[in-house]
């Protein structure tokens, strides 16, 4: 055998025995994972989730965690772009109205054998749940937060008006009364949100869905708002502000922004919100800090609240750490981990085994809040959600300013509805 | 005498219209930086209460002091400086040879080339987005302001190239012809003799080069991801929360933002209509 042949033929054995065996250190390599959300831009959400990373790294020496910051309003272009350009991060927050296009397109794994083995499904409430599956019903998106809506309420208005702040109105008519109380001197009972966005809409949807009403069929194939139900309710809605005029005059053209300041300098005494409602309130007015309080929006027919301020976890198709991102996605949502976010957060956690600890069973929010939770629920899921809400949102306008009358509004929105779910 | 009074009156009459067609041009056109000004010296609260404080009640620079400590404000000016610069420096250098070309020489399918060029500007540039965060992953250049440069050259090279042809048209080829004459090769003539004439409009292009690069935000805030690359418009846009927005301090970064473009307005406004324009009127 000539030499270098020999030599070839140890190289290669050297080589091969090397690469078996596992090099120095090599073990003990971190595994990054990149998450990407909008809370790293916010406080106190992102430095929670930043106390909850290292934490975890503390438990799981060999993971570093990796944030990401992307901004709320233009979270979806930026991770579409990383996805699609196969740099995508191992981990992605995002909420129930984006949830149904993100898993048509495929960017998030199917996670749904992997919460039956480590029975997390237990965690969380169906409607939490149901906002983040597919047509076949498995679960692509774990929660992390959760944020039904309520009737945020000003005691110290209600005293004024000679209202008992431990009574909230609990039906449509006792809102009514209480609201026509408390509108006097240039105050106003409740800050309606009429602007047609997707704040005002997500807030609407209360309404006809307390009323028994549906956006669209159960298959989800055609639209369900042309219904004596739907109209009732938005009649009901519209005549706060058209009627009753227990609404401010602005309330075409006010969304979250307007009523929260509406709310600070107590124009409105009532606005429907989430429990985030009391934190950017009170940095408006400091003055206004404990006078708001939170209660179920009064009911109609069916006992319901509104879902939708839910922030769920998916781990991303083409993730190369699946196992590292499983394990970060089973502590968040643990209850150890929830009690954290409500402590620091002050947003409630999903798995509604954190309810339980003492912390949050004393506290009188979470008191207020959970009848809430359980019953909460997205209203319609489907990849042409923002389409939907946009001809929801032009009816919503159209109602207010009186351009059509209640029923030709929502016949107007309904074809609307069937045609973007023909396309 | 009654005949020559009517005519001014009419002329005067005209002109007041004329200047009151401007003035509301003006209120229009400036009415939103007054607005940024007046926002940017309110309190966080008065920012964004009703009724509206057209002038605030107690005027305070807080939003000024607060940007400045909140985020690396520093950072992202010297980023967008970078980005701007070496955009424009690019650019310019490649659309006065291109432009050079185009005006001086001629071969097949030079019309079709630059209609070629100036055709690529109908496309929607977010359309190219995911394209081009693909190539810059791919050059391993994710996260840099050398992606930036790349891509917003890309943007301004055709309408610079067809400026700077433009200009070109207007100088006389007799000089070139005496350039040549005199012993300057082509690429001599270019730099010594056409490039110092076509001044006005290189400045005109590296306005444009230098203000679509510092104005840009989509591919800024898709093709970086850490403060470290964030170039001023991406930074401001991180001050829109997803509960509420510090309008005071938004206010503050923009007017502190708009001041580089306005000072290189002031420097180069003289040479900007004629660099624009010329060779249009051919």
């Amino acid at each position: 055998m000539r030499w270098w042949r020999r030599l070839t033929i140890a190289a290669a054995a050297a080589l091969l025995a090397g690469g078996a065996a596992p090099g120095p250190g090599l073990a003990q390599q971190a595994i990054q994972l990149r998450f990407m959300s909008w809370y790293f831009g916010e406080d106190p959400a992102g430095p929670t989730l930043k106390a909850l990373f290292a934490e975890f790294e503390k438990r799981n020496p060999t993971i570093k965690v990796v944030a990401e910051t992307v901004t709320s309003a233009e979270r979806v272009p930026k991770f579409t772009a990383a996805m699609e350009a196969g740099r995508g991060p191992d981990l992605y927050m995002d909420t129930p109205p984006n949830a149904p296009n993100l898993i048509a397109r495929g960017y998030c794994l199917d996670l749904e054998s992997r919460m039956k083995a480590d029975d997390l499904l237990a965690r969380f409430t169906k409607g939490d749940l149901d906002s983040f599956t597919d047509a076949k019903g498995d679960h692509y998106f774990v929660p992390y937060s959760t944020g039904p809506m309520g009737l945020i309420y000003n005691a110290k208005a209600f005293q004024d008006a000679g209202l008992d702040p431990n009574k909230p109105p609990k039906t449509w008519e006792e809102l009514l009364e209480y609201a026509k109380k408390l509108t006097r001197d240039g105050k106003y009972g409740i800050g309606l949100f009429g602007k047609g966005d997707n704040s005002s809409v997500w807030r609407l949807w209360y309404w006809w869905m307390s009323n028994g009403a549906e956006v669209l069929t159960a298959d989800g194939k055609k639209s369900a708002i042309n219904s004596p139900a739907f109209i009732e309710a938005i009649d009901f809605w519209a005549d706060l502000y058209r009627k009753h005029k227990v609404a401010p005059p602005s309330v075409p053209a006010n969304s979250f922004g307007e009523n929260n300041q509406l709310l600070a300098q107590g124009v409105v005494a009532m606005v429907e919100s989430g429990v985030w409602q009391f934190g950017v309130t009170e940095k408006i007015n400091p003055a206004i800090k404990g006078q708001l309080r939170a209660a179920p929006m009064p009911k109609r027919k069916v006992d319901v609240a509104v879902g939708g301020g839910t922030d769920a976890l998916c781990i991303t198709a083409g993730s190369k750490n699946v196992d590292a991102a499983w394990q970060l996605v089973k502590f968040l949502s643990s209850a150890e981990a929830g009690v954290t976010v409500w402590k620091m957060h002050g947003k409630f956690p999903a798995n509604v085994q954190s309810m339980q600890s003492p912390e949050l069973k004393s506290d009188p929010l979470v008191q207020a809040f959970e009848p809430m939770i359980t019953v909460a629920r997205t209203p319609f899921k489907s990849v042409k959600y923002v389409e939907v809400t946009n001809a929801l949102g032009t009816m919503m306008q159209e109602v207010l300013t009186g351009a059509k009358p209640t029923p030709a509004a929502v016949k107007a929105a309904s074809d609307r509805i069937d045609a973007i779910l023909r396309d | 005498m009654p005949r020559r009074r009517g005519r001014r009156g009419r002329r005067v009459a005209w002109l007041a219209l004329v200047y009151a067609l401007l003035a509301v041009v003006n209120l229009f056109v400036l009415f939103p930086f007054y607005s940024m000004l007046v926002t940017s010296l309110k309190d966080s609260a008065s920012a964004i209460s009703l009724p509206i404080q057209w002038w605030p009640r107690a005027p305070t620079v807080e939003a000024y002091v607060s940007m400045w400590a909140g985020r690396p404000y520093g950072r992202y000016f010297l980023n967008s400086l970078l980005v701007a610069s070496g955009t424009t420096v690019v650019s310019i250098a490649l659309a006065a040879l291109a432009g050079y070309g185009f005006s001086r020489y001629r071969f097949p399918g030079a019309t079709g080339l630059l209609m070629g060029m100036v055709g690529t500007q109908m496309v929607p540039g977010i359309l190219l987005l995911i394209t081009y965060f693909k190539v810059v992953s791919v050059l391993e250049l994710y996260n840099t302001l050398t992606a930036l440069v790349l891509a917003y050259t890309s943007f301004v090279l055709p309408f610079a190239t067809w400026i700077m042809k433009g200009y070109f048209d207007t100088i006389p080829l007799e000089l070139d012809e005496a350039a040549t004459i005199d012993g300057c090769s082509p690429l001599a003539t270019f730099w010594r003799v056409t490039l110092p004439v076509a001044f006005p409009g290189i400045t005109a292009t590296s306005l444009y080069a230098f203000l679509l690069a510092w104005n840009e935000f989509m591919f800024a805030y898709v093709l970086t991801d850490s403060n470290e690359k964030y170039t001023i418009s991406v930074g401001i846009a991180h001050l829109f929360g997803e509960y509420s927005v510090a309008w005071n301090e938004l206010m503050a970064a923009g007017m502190v933002a708009a001041i580089p473009p306005i000072v290189l307005y002031m420097f180069t406004s003289r040479f900007l209509v004629s660099g624009l324009t010329a060779g249009a009127l051919k």
